[in-house]
C-alpha cells in the first residue's frame, strides 16, 4: 500500500524522493504506517515548495555549548547511556532540528540543556551558566525565566482557564497581574487564541491546546524554546501551523528554537538538524 | 517565591479534582471531627447552664462537706476511766435514790438498778447502756469533748480555709409522727425506710443550716415577707413531698417535659401555702397512748367476761388530731393508792427528766423547695445528667435555715429540737453532724478533699470529704475530665483522620505527579509547590472544621431541641433557688476546647500532607513527564 502510494504520487514529480529517504521514513515510522506516509507527503510537499530555501545560520553568539556529555541510567544492575559523549553548539537565533530513532537519546539532549537534569559527565553551558554548578533554587529560575518548554501532550492544567495556564509562569516569577495579563493578551494574539481565553483546555483541539501551550513557554520572554516532538500528538495542518508558528516566533523574538521531531518535513524546515543515534551524534 | 493569591488560586482548583473521592473524605472526617465538636458543644453549654443555675449562690464558691464518722465513737466502752467514772457515778445514783426515796416514802429497790458494766462473752468489761449511770458518765465525757468544728479548724488550717458551716441535726429525745391530714395514726405506720427514700418525711429529722448556703434554696421573696410573723418552723422541703403536700398527684413517668416544666413551675408558685405537721411525743407520752390502746382493747376482748375487772386508773387515747396528752377517762384508785403514785411520781422526776409524758404539735412552713434524692425510679438519664452537675447536697433533705430560726419569736417552743439540746441517747440513731468548709478556690478545696477518706478507707480517723453542692469544684472537675477526654478523643481521632487525609492528599499530590513536573519544568521552586499543596490542605482541613462544625452545631441543637426542655424541668426541681424562667440549655459554645478541635483538624491534614509532598518533591520531574508517554 506505502509503496503503490508514493509509486503513484511522487516517483514521476520532480522532486523524486531518493530511495534512501523513503526507507528512512519507514524506518523511522515502522509502527505507523499512516503515519509514515503522511511524513512522506510533507516531505515531499516541502521540497517542492521551497527547495533549499533554508534561512542561513544566523552569527549569533553560541548559546548552547555542550562538551562531551554524557547520561547515564541506572536500571536495576543495567546501565543505560542515554547520551554517550555528545558535544554540540547552538547558536542565538537558530533553528534547530534534533532527530533520531526514539530511545536515542533526544529528550535526554533536551532536558540537559534545559535544566531539567543534569549530566553525568561533561559540561552543559546555556547562556553562560554552567547547569551542572546550579543550585536547585537557581535552576528553576533560569528555567522559568531562559527557557520556554513545549511537549508533546502541552500538559495545560485541566482545571484552570487558557488565561490562567498562560499566567502560570508569571506567576512563579512573580510578574505582576496586570503585566501579565497585558502580555497573555498579546500573545493569544499572535497564537490566534485570543477568543479563546475564557476557555477550559478540554474545550480546545489538539493543535489549539499545543498554540495555547507555546504561548505559555513565551510568556517570559525566554532566550530558547524547547519543544519535545510538538507535533507528534497533531495532525499535518495542525503541524504545520505550530512549525510556522515556531518561525514566526523566531523570527519576531529571535528566539533560538530547538525542535524534537520525527517529521522530516519538519526538520527539513530548520536551519539545521541534529541526528542522534544510541546517544551520539552523527 | 510565588504570590499567596496565585498559590492559593493554583491550590483552591485542587478541591476540584477527585470530587468524589473529596467529599467522601470531607464527610468521613467531619464526622469524626464532628461528634468531637458536638462534645465540646454539649460539655459548654451543660456546664454553662450549670453555672447560671447555681448562680449568685454557690457557683462562685468552694465548699467541701466533711462528715466525720468519728461520732460514732465518741467514747470508747471499754475504756477503764469511763468504767470508773460509771461505777463512781453509779454508787453516788444509788445512794441519792435510797435516800431520796426514804425521805419522800417512795419505794425504790436498789437492786434494781442496773450496774454499769458488764462482760462480753470476750470476758471484756463494756459499758452496759441499759444502766443510767453508764448514760450519765458518757453523756459527761462526751460534753467535755472539744467541739467537732474546732477539730476540723486545725485539720482545714493548711488550706486557707474561709468559713466553716455546719449542719446541726435536730434533736429528737422522742419520736415524731408525721399527721397525714393532720390525723396522728397511733400505731403500726410504717415509716419509709431513711436510706432507700429519695425524700423522707420530716419526721424522720431534719437540720439547721446557715443562710449563706440555705438562701439560695428560698421560694420568692415575696412569699416570705408575708410570712414575716410565722410561728411555724420555717423549712427547706424536697420537691416531691412539697408537691404531694400541695395535693398534687405525681405524674407518671410518661409525663411530657412540658408538664413536668408546668409542674414544677406550679409547684415553686405554690410551695409557700404547704405546710407538714408532725406530732411529737416523749417515751412517756408514747407509754400512756400504748397503755390507753392495750387496756381499750383488753376491755374489748372481756366484754362478756363477768369475772373481768377494768384496771382502777385507765387512759383514753385524745382525739386523733389534736396531738394531745392521753385522757384519764377512768379512775377509781383509793386516797392512799392515789398519794402513793403521787410519791413515787415525784422520786421518778428526781432522776429521770422523761418521766412526765411531753407532746408537742410542730407544723413545718414550707419557705424552699429543696431537690429529691436520687432513687432507682427517678433516675432518667437526663435527670441523672443534670442532678449531677447542678444538684445540691441538700437533696432530700429537710432543712430549717438558721436565721430564720432565730428570729422566729416563738423560737423557745422548739428548744426541745434545738440540736444545742441534743444529749447522748443509747436508744436513738446517733445525729451526724455534717460540717461544711468554704475555700476561696478550687485549688485549695481539692486539696483540703484530697486529706479525707475516699470510702474505703473510712472508719480509720479520717473524715469522709466530698464537694458540697452544685458548685464551682464539681464545674471545674467536669470540666478538667472533659478537657482531658475530649484531648484524648482529639487525638485518636486526629490519629485516624490524618490516616484518612493521608490516603485522600497523598492521591491528590500522586495524581498531581506531572503537573507538578510541569510546573517544576515551567519555573517552580520546591517551596512554591510546597506552598500550593500547604495552603490546599489547610483549605481541605478548614472545609472539614467548617463542615464537622456544621454537623456538631446541627446535633447540638437537635439535642437541645429534644431534651432542654426536659433538662430544664429537671434543673427547676434540682435546683430551686433560680429564677423560674431560666432555661437549662445542652447546647453552648466551648470556645477553647472548640478551637483546639479546629487546630487538631489542620495540624492532622498538615501531618497527612508531609509524607506524599516530600516523596513527590524527591522524584524528578522528567520521569514523571514521561511516565505515560
Ligand atoms: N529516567 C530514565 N531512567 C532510565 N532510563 C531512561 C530514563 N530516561 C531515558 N532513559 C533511557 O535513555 C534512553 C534515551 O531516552 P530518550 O532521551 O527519552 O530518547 P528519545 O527521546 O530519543 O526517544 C532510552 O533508552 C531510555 O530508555
Ligand atoms: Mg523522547
Amino acid at each position: 500500500m506505502l509503496i503503490s502510494c508514493y509509486d503513484n504520487d511522487y516517483m514521476s514529480d520532480d522532486s523524486r524522493l531518493f530511495d534512501h529517504e523513503i526507507k528512512e521514513f519507514i524506518r523511522l515510522f515502522d509502527n505507523d504506517s499512516l503515519r509514515a506516509v503522511r511524513a512522506v507527503h510533507a516531505y515531499a510537499h516541502t521540497k517542492r515548495q521551497q527547495p533549499a530555501q533554508k534561512a542561513s545560520a544566523s552569527a549569533g553568539p553560541v548559546v548552547v555549548d555542550l562538551q562531551d556529555v554524557k547520561k547515564t541510567y541506572k536500571i536495576g544492575r543495567e546501565r543505560i547511556a542515554a547520551l554517550d559523549g555528545v558535544s554540540l553548539q547552538i547558536r542565538q537565533g537558530e533553528f534547530v532540528a534534533l532527530t533520531g530513532t526514539s530511545g536515542s537519546g533526544k529528550s535526554t539532549l533536551l532536558q540537559m540543556i534545559g535544566g531539567l537534569d543534569k549530566p553525568s559527565e561533561g559540561i552543559v553551558m546555556v547562556d553562560g551558566f554552567d547547569l551542572k554548578k546550579m543550585r536547585d533554587g537557581k535552576l528553576s529560575k533560569f528555567r522559568n525565566q531562559t527557557i520556554g518548554f513545549v511537549f508533546q501532550f502541552f500538559y495545560l492544567q485541566p482545571f484552570l482557564r487558557i488565561r490562567t495556564n498562560l499566567e502560570v509562569p508569571g506567576m512563579f516569577a512573580r510578574t505582576k497581574r496586570s503585566v501579565r495579563r497585558n502580555d497573555i493578551q498579546r500573545l493569544a494574539q499572535a497564537v490566534g487564541l485570543d477568543d479563546r481565553l475564557g476557555h477550559l483546555p478540554r474545550e480546545l483541539s489538539g493543535g489549539q491546546m499545543q498554540r495555547a501551550a507555546i504561548a505559555r513557554a513565551l510568556l517570559n520572554q525566554p532566550k530558547i524554546l524547547l519543544a519535545d516532538e510538538p507535533t507528534g500528538n497533531l495532525d499535518s495542518v495542525n503541524s504545520d501551523a505550530i512549525i510556522n508558528l515556531f518561525e514566526s516566533i523566531r523570527r519576531d523574538f529571535g528566539t533560538t528554537i530547538v525542535i524534537v521531531t520525527h517529521d522530516a518535513a519538519i526538520a527539513a524546515r530548520a536551519d539545521r538538524e541534529i541526528r542522534l543515534k544510541d546517544g551520539v551524534v552523527i | 517565591m510565588i504570590r499567596f493569591s496565585d498559590a492559593a488560586l493554583l491550590a483552591l482548583t485542587k478541591l476540584r479534582t477527585r470530587k468524589v473521592r473529596t467529599i467522601v473524605t470531607v464527610i468521613t472526617a467531619s464526622l469524626l471531627f464532628g461528634t468531637l465538636v458536638l462534645a465540646t458543644l454539649l460539655v459548654g453549654g451543660v456546664v454553662d447552664s450549670a453555672k447560671r443555675f447555681t448562680k449568685d449562690s454557690l457557683s462562685e464558691r468552694y465548699i467541701t462537706n466533711v462528715q466525720d464518722f468519728s461520732g460514732y465513737t465518741l467514747y470508747d466502752g471499754t475504756s477503764p476511766e469511763l468504767q470508773a467514772r460509771a461505777n463512781e457515778m453509779y454508787i453516788k445514783l444509788v445512794a441519792d435514790k435510797k435516800r431520796e426515796a426514804a425521805r419522800l416514802g417512795a419505794e425504790y429497790d436498789s437492786n434494781s438498778e442496773q450496774k454499769p458494766t458488764t462482760k462480753g462473752p470476750d470476758n471484756i468489761s463494756y459499758l452496759d447502756l441499759t444502766s443510767p449511770a453508764a448514760v450519765l458518765a458518757i453523756r459527761e465525757h462526751i460534753a467535755a469533748l472539744p467541739p467537732t468544728i474546732e477539730k476540723l479548724k486545725t485539720a482545714a488550717a493548711a488550706y486557707h480555709p474561709k468559713s466553716f458551716y455546719e449542719m446541726k441535726a435536730n434533736a429528737m429525745p422522742g419520736e415524731m409522727t408525721l399527721m397525714v391530714d393532720g390525723v396522728e395514726k397511733y400505731k403500726g405506720v410504717a415509716k419509709e425506710n431513711y436510706f432507700y427514700s429519695p425524700a423522707p418525711d420530716v419526721d424522720r429529722g431534719w437540720s439547721y443550716l446557715d443562710a449563706s448556703i440555705t438562701n439560695q434554696f428560698l421560694l420568692d421573696s415575696a412569699h416570705l415577707d408575708a410570712q414575716k410573723n410565722i410561728q411555724d418552723l420555717p423549712i427547706i422541703a424536697p420537691y416531691s413531698k412539697v408537691e404531694a403536700a400541695l395535693g398534687l398527684k405525681k405524674l407518671p413517668k410518661s409525663a411530657t417535659s412540658q408538664e413536668r416544666l408546668e409542674r414544677s413551675s406550679y409547684i415553686r408558685k405554690h410551695a409557700a401555702s404547704a405546710t407538714f405537721t408532725a406530732c411529737y411525743r416523749n417515751a412517756a407520752s408514747q407509754l400512756q397512748i400504748g397503755e390507753a390502746l392495750r387496756v381499750a382493747k383488753e376491755i374489748e376482748q372481756n366484754k362478756t367476761n363477768k369475772e373481768y375487772q377494768k384496771p382502777s386508773l385507765i387512759y383514753g387515747v385524745p382525739a386523733a388530731t389534736s396531738c394531745g396528752p392521753a385522757i384519764v377517762s377512768r379512775d377509781v384508785r383509793t386516797a392512799d393508792e392515789k398519794k402513793q403514785a403521787e410519791k413515787q411520781l415525784q422520786f421518778d422526776r428526781l432522776f429521770d427528766s422523761r418521766v412526765d409524758p411531753v407532746q408537742q404539735k410542730v407544723t413545718f412552713r414550707v419557705v424552699g423547695l429543696g431537690p429529691d434524692g436520687f432513687s432507682g425510679e427517678s433516675f432518667s438519664s437526663m435527670s441523672a445528667l443534670v442532678s449531677a452537675v447542678a444538684g445540691s447536697s441538700l437533696q432530700g433533705m429537710w432543712v430549717v435555715p438558721q436565721n430564720m430560726y432565730d428570729a422566729l419569736p416563738n423560737k423557745q417552743s422548739y428548744a426541745i429540737f434545738d440540736p444545742a439540746n441534743a444529749q447522748f441517747d443509747p436508744q436513738a440513731f446517733p445525729a451526724q453532724n455534717v460540717q461544711l468548709v468554704e475555700f476561696t478556690n478550687v485549688a485549695d478545696a481539692k486539696a483540703f478533699s484530697a486529706t479525707g477518706c475516699t470510702g474505703m478507707d473510712c472508719g480509720n480517723g479520717k473524715p469522709f470529704i466530698s464537694y458540697f453542692g452544685s458548685n464551682s469544684i464539681l464545674l471545674a472537675e467536669i470540666i478538667s475530665t472533659a478537657t482531658k477526654t475530649i484531648g484524648i478523643a482529639v487525638l485518636i481521632v486526629g490519629v485516624i483522620a490524618a490516616l484518612i487525609l493521608m490516603g485522600m492528599i497523598g492521591r491528590v499530590i500522586g495524581d498531581s505527579r506531572r503537573e507538578t513536573a510541569v510546573f517544576r519544568a515551567i519555573g517552580a521552586q520546591r517551596n512554591d509547590i510546597r506552598m500550593i499543596y500547604t495552603i490546599y490542605t489547610i483549605a481541605l482541613s478548614l472545609l472539614i472544621a467548617l463542615v464537622a462544625v456544621i454537623i456538631g452545631v446541627v446535633v447540638a441543637l437537635w439535642i437541645d431541641h429534644k431534651w432542654a426542655t426536659e433538662a430544664t424541668a429537671q434543673a427547676q426541681v434540682t435546683f430551686v433557688g433560680v429564677d423560674g424562667s431560666e432555661k437549662f440549655r445542652l447546647a453552648g459554645i466551648w470556645w477553647s476546647a472548640l478551637w483546639v478541635v479546629v487546630a487538631a483538624v489542620i495540624v492532622a491534614g498538615l501531618v497527612s500532607m508531609l509524607l506524599p509532598l516530600s516523596r513527590n518533591l524527591a522524584r524528578s520531574p522528567i520521569k514523571d513527564m514521561r511516565d505515560d508517554t
